[in-house]
């Protein structure tokens, strides 16, 4: 081995130009952050002095990207010149015909550092050290494509390094799908392998046959609920039959952080949300940030949240509030609006009704004494007016229609 | 309110100062002709009421007299709750306007010009528009208890206006919840941007824009949809193509190795068939060799054969020829004989026949004497047969010629003479009966006889008569008693006269005296016809069929001439005479049976002969048949032995020999044909189709490839093409947008869902309020209906609005009130008017204006509105304008237009 040890940076599902629909006009941010993170494990790659940098598969969200996206992504690579970089297409950018991403002009002469491995083979990388690749050609197959890599280490010498990459689901129990690409869990030790690189699910996975097979995940992190994303894996490899020692290297941009309010307990909630959103605010525009409002709180105690939580989610990069609250009255309240208010306290009696009628969560349980449930022609009746579909009624409609109408009043009695 | 005065000056009409009032608190009427100026005042009172003293509208200068600038004037004295007012304004050119007030006895100013406008306005309770003049519903209660002339069947609705809900408020008793029109405003302020009253989303709204930008963001990602789709077919035709080459390009390399080899199989089987073909040829050459000489063998073979058979027919020819020569001697000699005997037997025969013959000629002259015997006979019997008859006839005609039928004529005209005696003996009455059906009648004709029963045919006249009278009794009908006539009696007698006449008439012409004389000629008659007729039987058969008597003796005499003509010519010999007919028949039987011998024997030597002559022309003709075959076999022995000559001289080392060599040199040339053709392949005129088949395949293969390839190479260059558009990214832009428009649309949608359902559901809640206490003002409605219409059945429902719904037994089948007539709807809207008032008097003392409303009423109608009216007017101010005095005589207070001096 050139060192003694032969280190590579396994990376994978990459996902560049991904969606991220719910995020609207920041999606772009999200989508920009990558080519950071990717231009900066390259940057790491070069500093450790890494012998080859792995893309086990989906580079690129989707075969169909933009060629700006493309080109950018290659030039990250240019920037990079003394990191051999090796590159697998996935189920996500399959060379599968004409008009892949792999066919685009900028591909057809990647520069010198940069391969992509377009079948199944064997790269020299060093003396006595071989890449097996094993790419994938379709979206889906119930075939294992590490098979290919025990024909292709048939014939190398026994005491050669030899490194797989290949892309798929390990076939653990209950959490692969049959025609996901399913991978051996013995797939490096079947074909005779140091190491096997593997690319598919988006989370740390490390301890697979022995720790010969390593999933890294997802470099940067794409859902709220992501486990162990955000990593690569530095590999190395003193020698043939030698265990790898793997160790995940933490390389995400973006941080994602999901965040729950219930109004039960609002001022708790509110100071400990303060208190979490304000460790974040060093970099807000690295944070992608989400608020779940739960729970049922008077119209002005809710005006007043949202008054508060707005400003404190706009400097982050992509904030989000789920508010899922409940405006409600004390009971106080509610029988000075039952006395001053008769008819407006006869309309929410209704609403209640109608939201019950509709299946909403909010009223389940009507309180004792309240009017019967209503009829469909009863519902229908109240609608009619307005001529609005029943069944597009949900319970967030609800809750705004409580919190408009007592917002209203608010300020009518004010 | 209620009025007291009205002064007007320069309005419309009025260029001077007029006065109207006082005006009764109960009912006033102001009745005057058309163009009178009654609604002008009412009008111009409105507009000093409720308009600000400084407008400058249309609607005031309309005011003015025509023709004039001069300034509409107004004053007004009204009562409120709040106490008496005089209000004066000047309208255009020097507008000014001034309120006082009634107290202690004076009149005292509260406000002038604008203050003067909104201190009347507040009193009132009316509105102002932001510009221009007031219209009806700015005029506060007046809106609706004031019924205009040319609004007779309208009401005004009670919409969201102050004053609608005032009297809305006044009406049902609600006290309203300002919060909650409060509320209302908000939520249609809110609702307003985003949806319209209809529930369409507003044009430029934001739920409008949202659905817009969704819109656009679909059509976008359908043609995202769209090229997609093409895509994928684009990258199925090229995998497609991409395998159908890959196969083509295999089976061309498969087919083109299968052509060559075809190819060769064709060239090898054309070699073996050409060689083939020549020995076949020199094969053939030998087989003929051969054959020739098998030929000859057989020929000199069947030559020889040949003559030795022709030689035994020949010794068989000369056998036959010996035989029938001697049959020919022996049929000569016996025709010979046979010739010789024949004179003798023809002889003997001839002389029996003529003693036949002398025979035959003697019986037949006794024949003829016999019959000319006969027929003499015949005719002296006939002569006396006819003698008789001749008798006979001659005694028929000295009888009268009188047939039966003039005898029953004469009878007949006898009995019709008699029965005109009898009747006009027994005439005394005649009756003709003539039933429908048959009946039994009673007849007693007075004869003293016992009364006899008749039956009377249906349908059939029946006569019945008496001398006297005829005492009838009908069956189902009673007795009939008719007596005697004169008119009978002469009729009858004429009836006889001409009965008896007729009679005579009769006899004479039948030419007898009496009818007994009649009678006894026709039975003398008859008898001679029968004595005629049985003479006439008898003398038939002695005429022996001919016509007369005298042909009878003509035919005698002929046949005795020729008996005696015959025994001429026989000359019989005395013992020819002698001997008797039977003797005569008797020789004559013998002599046919002994000619009849002879004549046989006769035939029998003929027969004899002619065969002797037919065994002589055989014998001759096989003698002669004999030697000609014998010259024939002797010809054909001769050419036999030429023929095998000739042949024998071809070969000059023998036939055998030469067969020898020719079955060696056949049986080589096989042996060559079999072995070419073991090396003929079995199928091979089938190899060189194969070939050009193959060909052919190769080049419909290399077609294909060719247009497989082509279109590959197409679909790939449109896949790079297509792959290069980036549509995932453009997809994934569209698809983050449409996001957002979503939640954009969601937010617009949920607010203006909420704000509409919140406000209808406010406005159902007040709806239903109203309809809760509509019941006590529908109550006055209804007692005001009946007692305008006397109607009971039918009630009137009031809506939400406080509009009439309709007028029915119920809600639900109510008829709508737009359908009404315009009477019916003047009365209804009356009613509503006096009840609606009379509620609102509870508060305060109200004015109900009526300006010329029931044109449409009928007289009957009339009288029970002037009794409603006067009823009202105890708790109402009533002021009736109308054209139409006498519909209102005596009621209320009579009102006048009074010019005041200046």
């Amino acid at each position: 081995l050139p060192s003694g040890v032969f280190r590579l940076l396994h990376s994978a599902d990459w996902q560049l130009g991904a969606r991220f629909t719910q995020f609207g006009p920041r999606a772009p941010a999200l989508r920009d952050a990558r080519l950071r993170t990717l231009a900066r494990t390259l940057s790491l790659a070069r500093d450790r002095g890494a012998d080859a940098f792995l893309v086990a598969g989906d580079l690129f969200e989707d075969n169909e990207v933009e060629d700006r996206l493309v080109e950018a992504a290659l030039a990250v690579f240019r920037d990079h010149p003394d990191v051999p970089i090796f590159v697998l297409p996935g189920n996500h950018d399959p060379l599968n015909g004409p008009g892949t991403v792999w066919q685009r002009r900028a591909w057809r002469q990647p520069p010198p550092h940069v391969t992509v491995l377009r079948e199944p083979g064997v790269i020299r990388l060093a003396d006595g050290v071989h890449l097996l690749a094993s790419p994938l050609t379709q979206k889906r197959s119930p075939t294992d494509p590490s098979l290919a890599l025990m024909d292709l280490a048939r014939g190398l010498p026994a005491e050669d390094l030899k490194i797989g990459v290949t892309h798929g689901s390990p076939a653990i129990e209950a959490r692969h799908e049959p025609d996901d690409f399913p991978i051996s869990l013995r797939a490096a030790s079947r074909a005779g392998l140091d190491y096997l690189a593997l690319g598919h699910w988006h989370g740390w996975l490390a301890d697979l046959d022995g720790g010969r097979m390593v999933m890294p995940g997802t470099p940067e992190p794409d859902r709220f609920e992501s486990d162990g994303a955000g990593l690569v894996a530095w590999v190395e490899l003193d020698g043939p039959g030698a265990l790898p020692r793997v160790e995940p290297l933490p390389v995400a941009e973006l941080v994602w952080r999901s965040f729950t309010v219930d109004c039960l307990q609002l001022e708790a909630a509110r100071a400990s949300l303060a208190g979490e959103l304000a460790a974040l605010t060093a970099h807000p525009a690295r944070v992608v940030v989400r608020v779940t409002l739960s729970g049922g709180a008077s119209p002005a105690a809710l005006t007043e949240l949202r008054a508060w939580l707005d400003p404190q989610l706009s400097a982050f990069l992509a904030p989000q509030v789920h508010d899922r609250t409940r405006a409600q009255l004390s009971a106080v309240e509610l029988a000075d609006l039952q006395a001053r208010h008769p008819i407006l306290n006869a309309v929410l009696a209704d609403i209640d009704r109608l939201e019950v009628f509709a299946g909403g969560a909010g009223a389940a349980t009507p309180p004792d004494g309240s009017a019967p449930p209503l009829t469909l022609k009863e519902a229908q009746a109240l609608l009619a007016a307005a001529d609005i579909d029943l069944t597009l009624l949900d319970a967030a409609l609800f809750n705004h229609l409580r919190h408009l109408l007592l917002q209203a009043l608010q300020e009518a009695t004010r | 309110m209620i009025l007291h005065a009205v002064e007007l000056a320069h309005v419309g009409r009025f260029r001077e100062t007029v006065r109207l009032g006082p005006l009764a608190p109960g009912v006033n009427v102001l009745a005057a002709p058309n163009e009178a100026g009654k609604s002008t005042a009412l009008l111009a009172t409105a507009r000093a009421l409720f308009d600000r003293h400084s407008t400058r509208a249309e609607e005031i200068k309309a005011l003015q007299p025509a023709g004039t600038d001069l300034a509409p004037r107004v004053r007004v004295e009204f009562e409120t709750r709040e106490g008496r007012f005089r209000l004066e304004k000047t309208f255009l050119a020097g507008a000014k306007a001034q309120l006082a007030r009634w107290e202690d006895g004076a009149w005292r100013s509260l406000a002038e010009a604008d203050a003067a406008d909104q201190r009347v306005q507040a009193l009132l309770r009316t509105t102002l528009p932001g510009r221009g003049a007031t219209k009806p519903e700015h005029w506060g209660l007046l809106a609706f208890l004031w019924a205009r002339q040319e609004e007779r069947a309208e009401w005004p609705r009670l919409g969201d206006s102050p004053a609608g809900q005032e009297v809305r408020a006044k009406l049902a008793r609600i006290e309203l919840d300002p919060a909650i029109e409060r509320l209302d405003r908000a939520l249609s302020a809110l609702l307003d941007p985003l949806l319209t009253d209809r529930g369409q989303m507003r044009t430029g709204g934001a739920l409008a824009q949202a659905e817009a930008d969704l819109r656009a963001l679909q059509t976008e990602l359908d043609e995202i949809a769209r090229q997609r789709a093409a895509q994928e077919d684009t990258r199925r035709r090229h995998r497609v193509a991409d395998e159908t080459v890959s196969t083509r390009e295999a089976e061309l390399v498969r087919a083109g190795a299968e052509a060559a080899t075809l190819q060769a199989q064709a060239l090898e089987a054309e070699r073996v068939t050409a060689e083939l073909a020549t020995r076949s040829q020199a094969l053939e050459a030998e087989r003929a060799r051969l054959a020739a000489i098998v030929t000859d063998t057989a020929a000199r073979e069947r030559l020889a054969a040949e003559s030795v058979s022709v030689r035994r027919e020949l010794a068989r020819s000369d056998d036959a020829a010996a035989q029938a020569s001697a049959d020919l001697g022996r049929a000569r000699e016996r025709l010979h004989l046979l010739d010789t005997d024949r004179p003798a037997r023809e002889g003997e025969l001839a002389r029996l026949r003529r003693g036949s013959q002398r025979h035959v000629t003697l019986l037949r002259l006794r024949q003829l004497e016999a019959g000319a015997r006969q027929l003499t006979e015949y005719a002296a019997e006939a002569e006396r047969l006819h003698a008789a008859v001749a008798h006979l006839e001659a005694a028929k005609t000295r009888l009268p010629d009188l047939a039966p039928a003039a005898l029953k004529k004469l009878e007949q005209l006898q009995q019709t003479a008699r029965d005109a005696q009898a009747h006009l003996e027994a005439l005394g009455l005649t009756v003709e009966l003539r039933p429908d059906a048959t009946r039994q009648a009673t007849l007693d004709d007075g004869s003293g006889d016992d009364p006899r029963t008749v039956t009377l045919p249906g349908g059939a006249t029946s006569t019945l008569q008496s001398p006297r009278h005829l005492d009838l009794t009908l069956a189902g009908w009673g007795r009939i008693l008719i007596r005697s006539g004169a008119v009978e009696a002469r009729t009858a007698a004429e009836r006889l006269v001409e009965a008896e006449r007729a009679f005579r008439m009769a006899l004479e012409q039948a030419g007898v005296p009496t009818l007994e004389a009649a009678r006894e000629a026709v039975a003398e008659r008859r008898s001679l016809e029968t004595q005629l007729k049985a003479a006439n039987t008898e003398l038939t058969p002695k005429l022996r069929g001919l016509a007369s008597l005298e042909a009878l003796r003509a035919a005698a005499e002929a046949e005795r001439r020729r008996a005696a003509t015959a025994r001429e010519v026989a000359a019989p010999t005395t013992e020819e005479d002698a001997l008797s007919g039977t003797e005569l028949e008797a020789t004559e039987a013998r002599r046919a049976v002994d000619l009849g011998a002879r004549e046989k024997d006769l035939k029998e030597a003929d027969a004899a002969r002619e065969r002797a002559r037919t065994e002589e022309r055989a014998a001759q003709r096989a003698a002669e048949e004999a030697a000609r075959a014998a010259a024939d076999q002797r010809v054909r022995i001769a050419a036999a032995e030429a023929q095998e000559r000739t042949l024998l001289d071809r070969y000059a080392d023998g036939l055998e020999a030469a067969l020898k060599a020719a079955q060696l040199a056949f049986a080589q040339a096989e042996g060559r044909v079999l072995e070419a053709r073991s090396r003929l392949p079995t199928d091979a005129a089938l190899i060189p189709g194969r070939h050009l088949r193959a060909v052919r395949a190769l080049r419909e293969i290399e077609t294909e490839l060719t247009a497989r390839r082509a279109e590959r190479d197409q679909t790939r260059g449109a896949l790079e093409i297509l792959g290069g558009q980036g549509l995932y990214s453009r997809e994934t832009e569209l698809t983050e947008r449409r996001a957002e428009a979503q939640l954009r649309r969601d937010a617009a949608r949920s607010r203006a869902w909420s704000a509409r359902i919140a406000r209808d559901l406010i406005r159902r809640h007040k709806d239903a309020a109203t309809r809760a206490v509509l019941a006590p003002l529908q109550r006055q409605l209804n007692a005001a209906f009946s007692e305008l219409t006397g109607e009971t059945g039918r009630e009137v429902f009031l809506d939400e609005s406080l509009g009439i719904a309709g007028i029915g037994r119920t809600r639900e089948e109510a008829y709508p009130f737009e359908q009404l007539s315009a009477g019916a709807k003047e009365q209804l809207l009356l009613c509503l008017r006096l009840a609606v008032a009379e509620t609102l008097a509870l508060d305060e003392p109200q004015v109900l204006i009526l300006d010329d409303v029931l044109t449409h009423t009928d007289p009957g109608r009339q009288q029970r509105v002037i009794d409603a009216l006067e009823r009202y007017g105890q708790t109402l101010q009533i002021i009736i304008a109308t054209c139409h005095p006498e519909r209102y005589r005596a009621l209320g207070r009579a009102l006048a237009f009074e010019a005041l001096v200046p």
